[in-house]
């Protein structure tokens, strides 16, 4: 039959978090979306279409993940309300894939039963069939099969296997609904799951009689240990800090001498006017400014993909839960608040899995806190001009380090004090940790999700950081003054007009009115503040001598007051830091947190609070530096 | 005359720049926070969803 392009039947991944369905639904989809060997990864229902052998096409949604039809949570509402074609323009699925985790096959069963209750067509996708026999079970997928009356398959969805298998039992016909069997009357559905499921598993799937103590055991010996446990956390993240300072130094030397070249040609181009000022100081300059962070981001996110596809992330759940619990946070807040360090907005979005409306406005609220990828270029920038040092020495790292520790720990803080005034919950809620097996990191995935963000970087870059680029170089040169330097020029601009408007704001600070103009302008995109400090302070003829970063941060370590004193100072650099870690200057993430907390109250006074805050705690930190002498 | 063709050309290029950038906010502002693709500077989509 060839291939059709009309959609035969929908289909739907359903099954407990972390069981594979986001594994499943690329694999059969050959998509990309985001996975990671731990719970709660998706919380929106995720489409795509493939072709069955049979040259059919279908439809399938990969639903967020829940342990119950219950329907506790935003997340498990959605994925509910799927089932039961109660969203907006959907109609039910035709056939429900439930996911299961076979060594943990006691648990997830629970759910496919409740689905064959509603008496929704069911195949049963009998995953990490390779882990379950490691740790001692032996699976009898004919016989469990038997047993349900529906078609049982074990595979293998991150390494393919099985696949194809599941596209052949998606065959038309489509599988029936099969019969409840284990109903009685008089007996309550909870009780009579369990005992049925303990008599499958009995019959399909035995444990050997010696509980095999396995490698994740052993590890887990340690990176879960109390003081071990942590140290390891801690060096981890510090040899991931450390590591984005030393490894992306060849790269980035790429990046700059590119860079350089590109400004040499085009001042050896053209004559000295504004068409070659707005090339070289702006464009070149300004996103130049932006794009030699490519390589730290790049190994930010791979670092993050490697955490999560090995399972160390629910370890560090582990390990926080204590300190969440102190800040009145649950366990279910880790993973938003850890997202947030990518990007708040997938983060404030992974908020829909927290049963709890209370604890997840807290949430959201403070996940702005946890340092974004954006924050990294401006860290990375001022970092090493406060401690002036070579890159790449573990005294960076541990800047970095206490940076996160500092965003990270204030946003605990805040969601305690949050907790406290929002009241207790009316119902208190549950939180199940579920400790994935340590797996092979999936090299694959890992690899298509680095390419995506710094395509994602390298697309922003070009285009928002671009634009904004010409029309902060645009701001520094117009209106023109007849005459004079180009301090006088910058000062006679419409940006040197706006610093000194701002200046007295942000004086007390201990930054003048062009770093004032370039943190205004960062409240579009962070990174933009590399681009402004670029073309405020004007790196001219970045081809001839140096490259444009040594030059910009040679231009902002010599920059002085009119009086002469240094502009920047360790204590106002300092003052620059705490500003960036506190102040919310990402409106699409306002937007996104009026959306998922239905309220812009809620989102413009986040907004307002955080700026706030960020103005007062730099203030603290340079008056209070300065009256202790520094 | 070479400098006045340049502060043209960048005039030009400025105002082009300054049309752009108001259209993309236009287009955001339409199809909500996330604009259909990659609101936020870092996520790249990750908040993609359909409007």
């Amino acid at each position: 039959m060839p291939p059709t392009t009309e959609i035969a039947a929908t289909i739907a991944l359903l099954g407990n978090p972390n069981a594979g369905k986001t594994t499943l639904f690329n694999a059969l989809t050959g998509g990309n979306q985001r996975v990671g060997n731990y719970s709660g990864v998706t919380v929106d229902v995720k489409e795509g279409t493939f072709f069955t052998p049979h040259g059919r096409k279908l439809r399938v949604l990969d639903l967020p993940g829940c342990y119950s039809l219950r329907a506790d949570s935003p997340d498990e509402k959605v994925a509910v309300d799927a089932l039961l074609g109660k969203l907006p323009g959907a109609a039910p699925p035709d056939v429900v894939v439930c996911v299961v985790d076979a060594s943990h096959l006691e648990r997830h069963l629970q759910l496919a039963l409740q689905v064959v209750e509603l008496g929704l067509p069911c195949v049963l996708a009998l995953n990490m069939v390779d882990v379950a026999e490691r740790s001692g079970l032996r699976l009898d997928p004919a016989k469990l099969a038997a047993e349900l009356g529906i078609p049982v398959l074990p595979m293998q969805a991150s390494s393919g296997k099985g696949i194809v298998e599941l596209k052949q039992a998606l065959r038309f016909p489509l599988p029936h609904a099969a019969t409840a069997t284990w109903l009685m009357p008089g007996t309550a559905p909870e009780a009579a799951r369990r005992s049925y499921i303990n008599r499958l598993c009995e019959l399909a799937a035995r444990r050997s009689a010696v509980h095999q103590f396995s490698g994740s055991d052993r590890a887990d010996q340690v990176l879960l240990h109390p003081l071990w446990g942590w140290a390891c956390l801690v060096a981890i993240l510090l040899g991931v800090f450390w590591s984005i300072f030393s490894f992306a130094k060849i790269p980035m030397g790429w990046i700059e001498m590119a860079q350089g070249a590109l400004g040499a040609w085009v001042t050896s181009l053209l004559a000295s006017g504004d068409l070659r000022s707005l090339l070289v100081d702006g464009v070149i300059g300004g996103v130049g400014g932006v794009v030699m962070f490519l390589p730290q981001i790049v190994l930010l996110f791979l670092f993050i993909g490697l955490l999560e596809s090995t399972g160390y992330m629910a370890r560090a759940a582990f390990l926080m839960d204590a300190v969440m619990a102190k800040a009145g946070l649950s366990g279910k807040a880790f993973l938003p608040l850890f997202s947030s360090y990518a990007c708040a907005i997938p983060g404030v979005m992974a908020t829909r899995t927290i049963h709890s409306a209370k604890e997840r406005l807290v949430t959201i609220f403070v996940a702005p806190w946890m340092s974004c990828s954006a924050r990294l270029p401006v860290y990375l920038l001022i970092v090493p001009l406060l401690l002036h040092e070579n890159e790449g020495s573990w005294k960076q790292a541990l800047v970095l380090f206490f940076i996160y520790a500092l965003g990270t720990l204030s946003a605990f803080a805040a969601a305690r004090v949050l907790r406290g005034r929002l009241g207790p919950d009316a119902s208190t809620g549950h939180f199940l940790l579920e400790m994935p097996p340590y797996r092979m990191p999936q090299w694959s995935y890992i690899f298509r999700h680095v390419v995506e963000r710094a395509w994602a970087f390298v697309r922003n870059a070009g285009t928002l950081i671009l634009g904004i680029s010409i029309l902060l170089w645009a701001l520094s040169t117009y209106p023109k003054s007849s005459g004079g330097d180009a301090a006088d020029q910058l000062a006679h601009s419409a940006m040197g007009r706006v610093g000194v408007l701002i200046e007295p704001l942000v004086k007390p600070l201990g930054f003048d009115g062009r770093t004032g103009t370039a943190v205004l302008t960062s409240f579009s995109a962070r990174e933009v503040f590399n681009a402004s400090m670029a073309i405020l302070f004007r790196v001219r003829d970045g081809g001839d001598k140096q490259t444009t970063r040594g030059m910009l941060r040679e231009q902002i370590a010599a920059a002085t007051w009119p009086d002469g004193r240094p502009l920047f100072t360790p204590l106002s650099l300092i003052s620059l830091l705490v500003f960036y870690i506190y102040a919310l200057q990402c409106l699409p993430t306002v937007a996104v947190v009026a959306r998922e907390s239905a309220s812009w109250r809620w989102a413009l006074g986040q907004f307002t609070f955080m700026t706030a805050f960020a103005w007062c705690a730099s203030l603290l930190v340079y008056q209070g530096g300065r009256l202790l002498g520094f | 005359m070479s400098a006045d063709w340049q502060s043209l050309t960048a005039f030009v290029l400025v105002l082009l720049t300054a049309a752009a950038l108001l259209r993309r906010w236009l287009r955001r502002k339409r199809h909500g926070s996330c604009g259909g693709g990659g609101g936020c500077s870092s996520c790249g989509g990750a908040s993609r969803r359909k409007h």
